[in-house]
């Protein structure tokens, strides 16, 4: 039953990416020029002519010189029949090889900011529900609103500040120059780990703000619930009577929306790590849609496309697990 | 007769610089890191690694010998660091790969020397030229360069139609684009002649300026394993299927496989044979890595086989707030045109900091932000005006160069006459305004003769951050002077596509020309005339016939400094530049801009005291660090 | 089961008073509420919506919200069974402690009014019953499970089995409450608590269970305190009966004096408004005019007197009315002689 229902849910997929996909390649051509465009310019300024001999033989070499349906079709043949992204303009390589080269990274980091959110937010809102109008839920509400409203990007550039004129070292990048280029070692996880947390924290923290205003709410919401009253009444004790049941509730529409949340932190990813210079997905897929790198940047969003549909069908099967009276996408009564 | 051509040749060919030679007795050596391999048996001594006559660096070789403060012979070891802002380009390592056939110094456009060859020959009609090429001069991976190589780049290369669809401009006669393709007959291994269908005389300094020795050779015997006509089809077809091509697009995989300076820090330059002083040898994603070119053919006055750096690192960021970063935390050795002027008070805080030292050059090849205004503008009205010096002229006194320079540029840089008008003169523009019949009408602003209103656009965008504050000024001063501006905001990327296609009327934008000699014929013209150019570019098959204003300067000013042997050219530039201040064809508030660098404190022999900035990078072979 | 039952006092309720200080005012939702709970004795309160009758109930197990306060008494006299040297006041425990937390569900079980809200709707049945088990009769999780089957076969679920593995709404609405009636049971409280348990119920919904309860309370001995606002149910269920009226007793006896001898204006009226079989055709409805006050900022008098038809200005409307015993247990809150004669 369980498996019919993945099996359904894939295929419907498969016609939703490819309009997706379609999408994504005629909004990437939208803005006026292409890769050449920007190659050129960039040549001029620093100097050189840009022979027309030049020109032609770039535009050959993209296939900028074909119709763009003809593009596309090229692109999403490649990647159907042989898992092939196509090259990037800018960096003269395969996008898989590029893309490869940082999503395990930004996976790590969306990963653990999905895990710092919720240790994070979970606390503190169950605090903030069972303790309503405290001085604790004042100052935590206080924290998250400002939370909500500082832009993740600024918190960033205020951290790097920070820690630049307190320590002189200045953060731009997952690694210093010393590891860089070095391979991995224990030193290199040491090197790395304080960017990384830092990393996480500021795309957390924006997050978590939001989440705990939700889970608060929720809480509120099922702590007035008569199943909870009766379970007071069986003799349970408050913290046990808390976790089993107002929490359990409230954390069913956090999972539903794990889907967005997730493409949220993905996408809220790209803003912080570019002020970071990290070496995730997220600056790359900006550069490569400033520069119109259109294999680069389209795979890059195909890649979030699915990421998003995925999550959006692992949330329904947890849905499914978790909550009873819901099978499969449907409400049983 | 004979004789009198032989005499001056030989007398073209001495006035040219020589370049300082090795004592009696001197005897090379080598980086320590090497001394490994050598022992090894991996690479051969020093000696027989270098030419029979490698290039003696000392100052006044690659910059003029007042620049530097304190030059000294240089100590082998280090890693130098670079940072770029895009995938395959890294501005300061271009500058320093680029080596060209023949070098100025300083990159002034005199004083040439033989780079990559070592010497040339002119015939007295500028027709013939005849290259030496060093002898034992070998590529990064111990092959000899010899004409082979030439005679590669010639026949399969530029004369091949896939991989180059138009034969280069700078090997037609008068770099013109419907110039007759130049010649080559190899003499021997190490000599061959290129001629011309007409007086070229210009060719020396087009070799000085844009002569990437990747025009002249390629490792043939590298580049045959990609070539149709010379490889194995089936390693060919297995190569270009690993990269995504398909056989018959061969052609992109050999241009990816080529090396060139712009893609240096491309994965793919890796392994392919060079001549500049280091490769790359590793590119991890974000960084690439450059190792000693263990056959450079440059020596220092000791004898010492150049570069003393062993290595040199490009970091990728992903913007240019993150190059600021790298900049303060003391990543970067040297900051090639990263920090902008309106930037300069918080480098010079994080100085100590960031162990650097804060030097401002002269901008080499560009000017600032410029005006523009369109002479072939959709507009009948306006054309009637612009063609009018009256009009340009009184444009030019509107303007307070004065204040633009403060303001703008923070006084580094000139209010300066070169090329246009300094006098600030808002009365004198008023009355050549009156005098040309664009009177002011009863809401205060000025109409065309034919007393129809007058709105003017002009459009900047934000591709330098010198363009908006200027665009802002201008703007207050033409509309001081009764002329009804509306300022006109347009995306960087939009500018050239508007521009290229005539649809602006005044922009303000940065110019190649007046400055940098070495790209004399890159006034952007298009950016004055479009459809005039268009015309002039395409002979008559597409835009407009020139006026006969611009006719002249396309015609006769334009390209003139590749008609004039190389003595002239100076003066010949002058005159280009002459007509344009004569004739304000673009104006040009402020001269001799100003670019702040960052260089480390460990870096020594970089030249500090005045010339351009863009020819400092290209002193990359000669720097070493003192730690 | 044949011997006799004693009829012991389990738990007194004296002069019970549930305060709520709002910001407009003094809210009086329980003013004076006095309940004698014995042993196989079920007490039945009735009263109208907004009486305060929940608010009662929430006192008895020390659940009632912020910002209730609780004056007064409860008494507990026995635990599990056995006799307490000094009862237990309730009102005086700890909020939440162990204490109190032992005694509900231990000795003070709830029945509540709409089951398919009262349960959990994530959790299976067997779950939340074995909750209750766990904490008051058996730990081990097994043995309990096995209770909690056999709680379900004695109320009468049918597949037992398969039912505690399923989830609420799965179940009907009168399995539901039957499954409610064996959670409460399962954990034998001495004192049983029925919070308007057949009033979400359809009629013979409401027969089947008023019978298992009378049926269960006979085998367990248990008390029980039915809630309700049905006359009709209250005739069938309770020995003894409470009318509430704003927050206070307003009459207190057995049940057949209070049908056949109520003395309480408000009680009589109750009763004159049920409508009668035999009453004539046609005839009017008889009603209470008016609606129940709010309990808030209330002067001082009888709470009944806006819409008592026997009002006497000056003597019921001067001073909080007493509860007074008028002899054989018969209990009266009224100012007016007739009331009071026995």
């Amino acid at each position: 039953m369980l498996l019919s229902y993945i099996v359904k849910r894939l295929l419907q997929m498969i016609p939703l990416l490819l309009c997706i996909s379609v999408i994504i390649f005629v909004v990437i051509q939208l803005p006026p020029g292409d890769y050449l465009t920007t190659y050129i310019r960039q040549k001029e300024s620093a100097g050189t002519q840009v022979g027309a001999d030049e020109i032609a033989a770039l535009k050959a070499r993209y296939g900028l010189d074909k119709p763009v349906y003809l593009q596309y079709v090229d692109w999403i043949w490649g990647i159907i029949s042989r898992g092939d992204f196509g090259n990037s303009f800018q960096w003269d390589m395969p996008v898989a090889v590029k893309i490869q080269e940082r999503l395990p990274m930004t996976l790590a980091v969306s990963f653990m900011t999905l895990i710092f959110v919720w240790l994070v937010s979970i606390p503190i809102g169950i605090y903030s529900a069972t303790h309503q109008y405290s001085v604790g839920d004042y100052i935590v509400s206080g924290i998250g609103f400002l939370g909500m409203s500082v832009p993740g990007f600024l918190l960033a550039i205020f951290v790097i500040y920070e820690v630049y004129n307190h320590t002189g070292i200045a953060i731009s990048g997952m690694f210093s120059y010393e590891y860089q280029m070095a391979p991995w070692s224990w030193g290199k996880v040491m090197d790395m780990l304080p960017r990384f947390a830092v990393l996480v924290l500021v795309i957390g923290i924006a997050n978590t703000a939001g989440m705990i205003r939700t889970f608060r709410a929720m809480m509120l919401d099922e702590l007035g619930k008569q199943y909870v009253t009766t379970a007071r009444a069986k003799g349970v004790g408050e913290k046990r009577l808390l976790f089993k049941y107002p929490v359990r509730m409230a954390i069913i529409p956090q999972i539903s929306t794990l889907a967005g949340t997730f493409a949220g932190l993905v996408s809220g990813e790209t803003i912080v790590s570019k002020v970071f210079n990290m070496e995730t997905c997220g600056p790359m897929m900006y550069t490569a849609l400033i520069t119109q790198d259109m294999y680069l940047a389209g795979s890059f969003l195909l890649i979030t496309a699915v990421m998003v549909c995925a999550g959006s069908l692992l949330s329904d099967i947890l849905l499914s697990l978790i909550d009873p009276r819901i099978r499969f996408g449907k409400v049983v009564e | 007769m004979k004789k009198l051509s032989m005499l001056l040749v030989l007398v073209l060919v001495a006035a040219l610089l020589t370049t300082p030679s090795l004592a009696e007795g001197t005897t090379y050596t080598q980086a320590p890191m090497l001394d490994a391999k050598v022992e090894g048996g991996e690479l051969p001594p020093v000696a027989e690694r270098l030419p029979e006559e490698p290039l003696v660096v000392a100052p006044g070789v690659v910059s003029y010998a007042e620049y530097f403060t304190d030059y000294q012979i240089g100590k082998y070891g280090g890693t130098m660091k670079s940072v770029r802002n895009s995938a395959t380009w890294d501005g300061w390592l271009w500058c320093i790969l680029n080596e060209f056939a023949i070098e100025s110094v300083s990159g002034e456009g005199k004083d040439f020397y033989g780079n990559v060859f070592k010497d040339w020959e002119v015939s007295d009609d500028f027709t013939t030229y005849t290259f030496y090429l060093r002898k034992g001069m070998k590529w990064s991976d111990g092959e000899d360069l010899t004409t082979e190589d030439v005679a590669w780049k010639f026949e399969k290369d530029h004369g091949n139609e896939q991989l180059t669809s138009v034969w280069p401009t700078m090997l037609r006669t008068g770099n013109k684009a419907d110039g007759t393709p130049c010649t080559l007959e190899v003499l021997d291994d190490y000599s061959f002649k290129l001629t011309f269908d007409g007086a070229y005389p210009g060719f020396i300094l087009l070799c000085a300026s844009n002569g990437v020795y990747d025009y002249f050779v390629a490792p043939a015997h590298y580049m045959k394993d990609f070539h149709i006509e010379t490889a194995d089809e089936a390693e060919l077809t297995a190569k270009c299927e690993a990269n995504g091509y398909s056989l018959d697009q061969w052609f992109s995989l050999y241009e990816l496989y080529d090396n060139t300076a712009w893609d240096c820090a491309a994965a793919n330059q890796i392994g392919c044979p060079t001549l500049g002083p280091w490769m790359t040898v590793s590119m991890d994603g974000s960084t690439a890595t450059f190792e000693r070119n263990p056959y450079y053919w440059k020596v220092d006055a000791q004898g010492q086989q150049l570069p003393y750096v062993d290595y040199m690192t490009s970091t990728y960021c992903v913007d240019k707030e993150a190059i600021a970063v790298k900049i303060l935390g003391g990543e970067v050795d040297y900051t090639y045109e990263w920090i902008p002027l309106n930037e300069i008070g918080l480098f010079a805080q994080g100085a100590e900091a960031g162990k650097y030292k804060i030097v401002t050059k002269t901008l080499l090849h560009r000017t600032g932000a410029d005006l523009y205004m369109n002479f072939t503008y959709e507009d009948e009205n306006w054309r009637g005006v612009v063609n009018q010096y009256d009009f340009r002229a009184a444009i030019a006194y509107a303007l307070d160069n004065a204040e633009i320079c403060d303001s703008v540029y923070f006084g580094f840089g000139v209010p300066g006459d070169n090329y246009t008008i300094t006098e600030y003169n808002p009365e004198k523009a008023g009355e050549l305004l009156d005098g040309i019949g664009m009177t002011k009408g009863s809401d205060g602003w000025r109409t065309y003769p034919n007393g129809e209103p007058c709105e003017i656009e002009l459009a900047y965008s934000q591709w330098m951050t010198t363009y908006e504050p200027t665009a802002v000024l201008v703007a207050e001063y033409l509309r001081a002077i009764g002329l009804n501006i509306k300022m006109k905001f347009v995306d960087n990327d939009l500018m050239d596509t508007l521009q290229y296609a005539n649809d602006l009327q005044m922009s303000i934008n940065f110019s190649h020309g007046p400055v940098y000699i070495q790209s004399t014929a890159d006034y952007q013209p298009y950016k004055m005339a479009a459809n005039y150019y268009y015309y002039w570019l395409n002979q008559g098959a597409t835009g407009e016939e020139p006026s006969e204003l611009l006719g002249t300067w396309f015609n006769d000013y334009l390209y003139s400094c590749y008609g004039v042997a190389a003595e002239e050219i100076d003066a010949t530039h002058q005159k280009q530049i002459q007509f344009l201040k004569d004739n304000l064809l673009a104006i040009m508030p402020v001269q001799d801009i100003v670019q702040p660098c960052a260089v480390a404190n460990r870096i020594m022999n970089f030249p500090t005291e005045g010339g351009y900035n863009l020819d400092d990078c290209r002193a990359g072979e000669d720097l070493w660090i003192n730690e | 089961m044949a011997e006799t039952r004693k009829n012991d006092v389990l738990l007194e309720v004296k002069d019970l008073k549930v305060h709520f200080q709002m910001n407009e005012g003094l809210l009086k939702a329980v003013d004076g509420v006095d309940l004698t709970v014995r042993e196989g004795r079920t007490l039945g309160i009735v009263g109208e919506s907004g009486c305060g009758k929940s608010v009662t109930n929430q006192a008895l197990i020390g659940i009632v919200p912020h910002p209730g306060v609780v004056t007064g008494q409860i008494l507990l006299h026995k635990k599990r069974g056995v006799a307490l040297e000094k009862p237990i006041d309730i009102v005086k425990l700890p909020r939440n402690g162990k204490e109190i937390r032992s005694i509900r569900g231990g000795d003070i079980g709830m029945i509540f009014q709409e089951p398919m809200k009262a349960f959990s709707p994530v959790h299976t049945i067997a779950n939340q019953l074995c909750e209750g088990i766990m904490l008051h009769v058996e730990p081990n999780k097994k043995k309990a499970w096995d209770i909690a089957l056999h709680a379900l076969e004695q109320v009468g679920v049918n597949n037992p089995r398969q039912r505690m593995n399923e989830y609420p709404h799965q179940l009907s609405g009168g399995m539901r409450q039957r499954a409610m009636i064996a959670m409460a049971l399962s954990c034998n409280p001495a004192i049983l608590i029925a919070d308007e348990p057949t009033t979400a119920l359809d009629v013979t919904m409401q027969a089947q269970v008023l019978k298992l309860m009378n049926d269960l309370k006979r085998e367990f001995n248990s008390a029980v305190i039915f809630i309700t606002h049905d006359l009709g149910v209250i005739a069938e269920m309770s020995d003894d009966v409470a009318v509430m009226y704003l927050g206070r007793v307003v009459e207190y006896t057995d049940v057949d004096t209070l049908f056949h001898n109520p003395k309480h204006p408000y009680t009589i009226a109750l009763l004159q408004s049920i409508p009668s079989v035999t009453r004539k055709a046609k005839s009017e409805l008889e009603v209470i005019e008016g609606t129940v006050p709010y309990p808030m900022n209330m002067k001082p008098g009888c709470g009944f007197y806006s819409r008592c038809k026997k009002r006497v200005d000056g003597l019921c409307n001067v001073q909080d009315v007493p509860l007074v015993d008028i002899g054989n247990g018969h209990k009266v809150r009224c100012m007016l002689d007739e009331a009071r004669r026995p």
